[in-house]
């Protein structure tokens, strides 16, 4: 019987998006909470390159880098499909999962504004998630921005996720949380806002 | 009308990678030489709106954008000629690790090294130094990265054999050494061997103008 292990940590919105493939996937996996202050010997022995979660151990061999593990989750188990077998449309999903992995470094509000503008017009359009009808890969890469975003906005003070400036991302958030597998596994709203005040706490108090 | 167009520059690396894995599956394509720092072509910023880059595929009229994504398209479309990735999803895990190690990590990081100065390079020279540590015990005993024959993984770390090579020169700075990386130092001759790629790299006279030309102005604009 093999045996998936994930290294993860709260509230990561790294290693939600392997909770959710495997989630959607339907399998069976132990998760372990890594705490990132104290790196396990595990973590350490199974990332030595960057020492990061999250990490997937199948039978005892791990890969690390989570749009990484999201391909490897997808060819290794092939039911409930969460790329299109159009070998375009792949490369396009693809596509804008760099983009959000790049896109994470936008710190200026006009800029991040732009970049939304971006997905909101070329990568979502007038679907209902990214590549279609169904949820796949660039939606779970994109999940921070279901998620965390208002999260992230309240405790900063600065609203940059308009609904009124981005009609189809709020939509997409909305039908994103509703989806029935991935509804029952997102982080709880309030935990996290103390868990990103906290830390702000502590980051104001620095300086 | 070719059905496969690549719109790319005739300096860039990951231009390249893209022309070594299309003539590695024998396609035929019609390369347009755009000259991305002086002008963008209307048909470029069609097909790349978003980030307005090469290299830019267009297969049957359709575009795909970001050269490693263009590198699997490539190896899932046309199957015929050697795989540019293994078959196995765990190995693939890995070339996609180290391709995702090379690009977002090496090629900025190294890049940085050459063209910053003071503090700044010093502390460049100091992580570029550990990441080809890194990779040099990743290449371990191979040949190459992909094993006997060139893989995925050789083709993404183009920079590193040529451009890198002639910058570091220019720049003055000895960090990749046969001494000091002696697997590096082989895979690079080895690499740099191979028929696909010696036949497809930029001149170096070309090239090495082109930096030295790009290193005085940069000197001339921080002089003021």
């Amino acid at each position: 019987m093999e045996e998936i292990k994930l290294l993860g940590a709260w509230p990561s919105p790294y290693s939600y998006r392997i909770i959710w493939a495997l989630k959607l996937k339907g399998l069976n996996y132990e998760y372990i909470e890594e705490d990132l202050s104290n790196k396990s010997d595990m973590l350490l022995q199974h990332n030595p390159v960057h020492k990061k979660i999250p990490v997937l151990i199948h039978d005892g061999r791990s890969i690390a880098e989570s749009t990484v593990i999201l391909e490897y989750i997808e060819e290794t188990w092939p039911q409930n499909p969460l790329l299109p077998s159009d070998s375009h449309e792949k490369a396009i999903a693809r596509f804008w999962m760099k983009f959000v992995e790049d896109k994470e470094q936008e710190k200026a509000v006009e800029e991040a504004k732009q970049q939304l503008k971006i997905v909101e017009e070329h990568g979502l359009g007038d679907k209902k998630f990214f590549c279609g009808n169904n949820i796949g890969l660039t939606d779970i890469a994109f999940g921070w921005m279901a998620v965390w975003n208002d999260v992230i906005e309240e405790t900063v003070g600065v609203k940059i996720m308009e609904a009124n400036d981005f009609p189809r991302l709020h939509a997409w958030v909305k039908n994103f949380k509703e989806h029935p597998v991935l509804k029952d596994n997102l982080p709880d709203r309030n935990e996290m806002l103390a868990y990103y005040m906290h830390k702000r706490d502590i980051l104001l108090a620095r300086t | 009308m070719a059905e496969v167009k690549l719109f790319g520059n005739w300096g860039s690396p990951f231009s390249r990678r893209v022309e070594v894995a299309l003539k590695l599956k024998g396609v035929e394509y019609e390369f347009i030489d755009e000259d991305v720092y002086n002008y963008k072509s209307p048909l470029l910023l069609k097909y790349n709106p978003v980030h307005k880059k090469v290299p830019v595929l267009v297969h049957n009229g359709k575009p795909i954008c970001e050269s490693l994504v263009i590198l699997e398209y490539v190896d899932e479309t046309w199957e015929k000629g050697p795989s540019l990735l293994p078959k196995d999803p765990y190995e693939r895990a890995l070339v996609r690790f180290w391709t995702k190690f090379l690009d977002e990590k090496c090629v900025p990081t190294l890049w940085k090294t050459c063209w910053s100065i003071g503090e700044e390079q010093e502390k460049a020279k100091e992580e570029s130094t550990e990441l080809l540590n890194i990779l040099e015990g990743t290449l371990s005993d191979k040949k190459f990265f992909g094993g006997d024959s060139i893989g995925m993984v050789d083709i993404v770390a183009n920079f590193i054999s040529y451009w890198f090579i002639i910058l570091q020169e220019l720049a003055g700075l000895q960090v990749l050494t046969k001494e000091k990386f002696p697997k590096l130092g082989a895979w690079i001759d080895d690499y740099l061997n191979c028929n696909i790629i010696k036949e497809n790299l930029p001149p170096k006279d070309k090239l090495t103008a082109y930096f030295r030309a790009r290193f005085e102005a940069a000197a001339a604009a921080t002089a003021k």
